[in-house]
């Protein structure tokens, strides 16, 4: 089987500085993929050169069998990390969301009813209806989240790439954030890149965890992947991993244990 | 209002302040909401130093104007181009640089030419039929491209990284919008002149920006502020005998102001 993507030998610099080197992954139709790491570890520098709004210095990215182009981009569904999006700009909840199927329309064309129809269908699975015709300045931080992936999705995508879904969340939003993900990934056998901090809440979804920090330090299902060894390596030292009942439990910077 | 409509040049003028308050204030909403008042600033200076030239050599001044706002907007897209350098800085350097060469062919002309202060003032009423026309064409020109890539130039004034990410070129219409916004001003600068054009293109659109959430209805109040004091402007200029352009700015500024302290208290 080939892989929807395939990421071979990447070097990629974010603002002029090296932020991966030599990363080669391949990841198959239907997976769900947790990236990890530290800050600035170049998990988002990952996802951005997947989507071609960052071109490699060194090596390849092949999108479905192809070049990233803009007709694979069009594929892709893409949920950027919180304070990317300009919560002033007038627009309600409805328009921003159906921003989401401009690409599809081709050019000339507006919005039609077919199209209002599948913003009405995705705002209620994710169950951000009733905000439609909120202006998006007016959003919680998890209302916010399910508008950006109700954006994300409206496309009808193959994979969707989350940029730190959850981060700046309260535990409970942080929960319907990630079993949202997990839904839609399940209900439509998406592809699934999500990038984050936390990975105990996330890890019994996801079939692979890409541990980074400029290079790729390990890739592989979590039970095999999240191992003391790698963690310290990754983070320098100051992780624990705790053997949970079904899972691997990862403690990072616990100041108090150490 | 009869009584104005006698008078050919006042024809002429009232059709130029719709025409000018209308495609100004809609494409003062991608200004407003873009943060691009200052390349407009930079256009304006730079379509001035065209102006200048095309009196210099004897070319009709729109020719020259169109040419110059559109090198000024290339350059600041060529020196700002993936990151190689701010913004801010690039428009500051060719800002100057044409406002130097428009002084320096004012000088090369040796004669005073006073056609040139209705140009820097604006001068409304000096507007004949052949302008209008080529206004008008300009006009429909611009406010026909927006109606066609409504939707395109509205995800990349809202958020241009994600418009990339779904398959928008987002730096050809980044690139359109400024073309625009050229062409916006090289239609206004006679009536309004060169100091004050960027009036007419940000107010409006911060005015509408004050009242409402909803991009829609901004496009609507736009350019019913833009008109409105286009033409109520330009009727307290000619019976009182003031300088047009500036009425009309003096009166979207009062707007504004009124638009803010409504806000203030919603």
């Amino acid at each position: 089987m080939e892989p929807v993507i395939q990421i071979k030998k990447l070097n990629a610099s974010y603002n002029s500085e090296v932020a991966l080197q030599d990363i080669n992954m391949e990841i198959y139709k239907g997976e769900f993929i947790g990236i990890l790491g530290p800050n600035g570890s170049g998990k988002t520098t990952l996802l951005k050169a997947v989507l071609g709004l960052i071109s490699p210095a060194q090596g390849e990215i092949r999108l479905f069998g192809g070049p990233v182009d803009s007709a694979a981009r069009k594929r892709m569904g893409y949920v950027p990390q919180k304070g990317s999006i300009d919560l002033t700009f007038p627009v309600r909840v409805f328009d921003a969301v159906m921003m989401g199927r401009y690409p599809l329309m081709g050019l000339f064309r507006y919005p039609s009813r077919s199209d209002r129809i599948v913003v009405e269908e995705v705002l209620k699975g994710v169950d951000a209806w009733h905000l439609k015709d909120k202006p998006i300045g007016e959003l919680s931080g998890g209302e916010a989240q399910r508008v950006w992936i109700a954006r994300a999705l409206v496309s009808d995508p193959e994979i969707l790439l989350l940029d730190e879904p959850t981060t700046g969340l309260d535990v409970m939003s942080q929960g319907q954030i990630i079993d949202l993900v997990h839904r839609i990934h399940e209900g439509k056998g998406l592809t699934v890149l999500y990038v984050t901090h936390e990975v105990n809440n996330v890890s019994c979804y996801l079939d692979k965890v890409a541990y980074l920090k400029k290079t790729l330090y390990a890739y592989g299902h979590p039970n095999d992947v999240i191992k003391v060894e790698t963690l310290r390596e990754v983070y320098a030292g100051e992780v624990e991993v705790i053997q949970g009942v079904d899972r691997p439990l990862v403690v990072v910077g616990d100041h108090c244990h150490v | 209002m009869s009584e104005i409509l006698q008078y050919d040049f006042m024809r002429h003028a009232l059709m130029a302040a719709v025409l000018v308050g209308g495609v100004c204030s809609i494409i003062g909403v991608y200004v407003v909401l873009k943060g691009l008042s200052f390349i407009g600033d930079g256009v304006a200076h730079a379509s001035f130093g065209g102006v200048v030239l095309g009196f210099l050599l004897g070319i009709n001044p729109l020719i020259t104007s169109v040419l110059f706002a559109f090198i000024m907007v290339g350059l600041v897209s060529i020196f700002t181009g993936k990151g190689k350098m701010k913004t801010d800085p690039a428009i500051g350097v060719f800002f100057s640089f044409m406002m130097a060469l428009a002084i320096l062919f004012i000088g090369l002309m040796r004669s005073y030419n006073a056609e040139l202060y209705s140009y820097l003032f604006g001068s409304i009423i000096s507007v004949t039929a052949t302008d209008l026309l080529i206004m008008l064409a300009l006009g429909i020109l611009v406010l026909g491209t927006v109606a066609v890539f409504f939707k395109e130039l509205l995800y990349v004034t809202f958020d241009p990284e994600m418009a990339l990410a779904s398959g928008i070129r987002a730096g050809h219409f980044n690139f359109l919008i400024l073309a625009l916004l050229g062409l916006t001003i090289v239609i206004s600068i006679k009536s309004v002149g060169m100091i004050l054009v960027l009036a007419l293109i940000v107010i409006p659109a911060s005015c509408a920006h004050q009242l409402t959430r909803n991009i829609k209805t901004m496009f609507i109040l736009s350019p019913l502020f833009g008109i409105a004091a286009s033409i109520g402007g330009l009727c307290l200029s000619y019976y009182f005998d003031l300088p047009s352009g500036a009425t009309i700015v003096i009166i979207l500024t009062f707007i504004f102001i009124l638009t803010a302290l409504k806000r203030k208290r919603r």
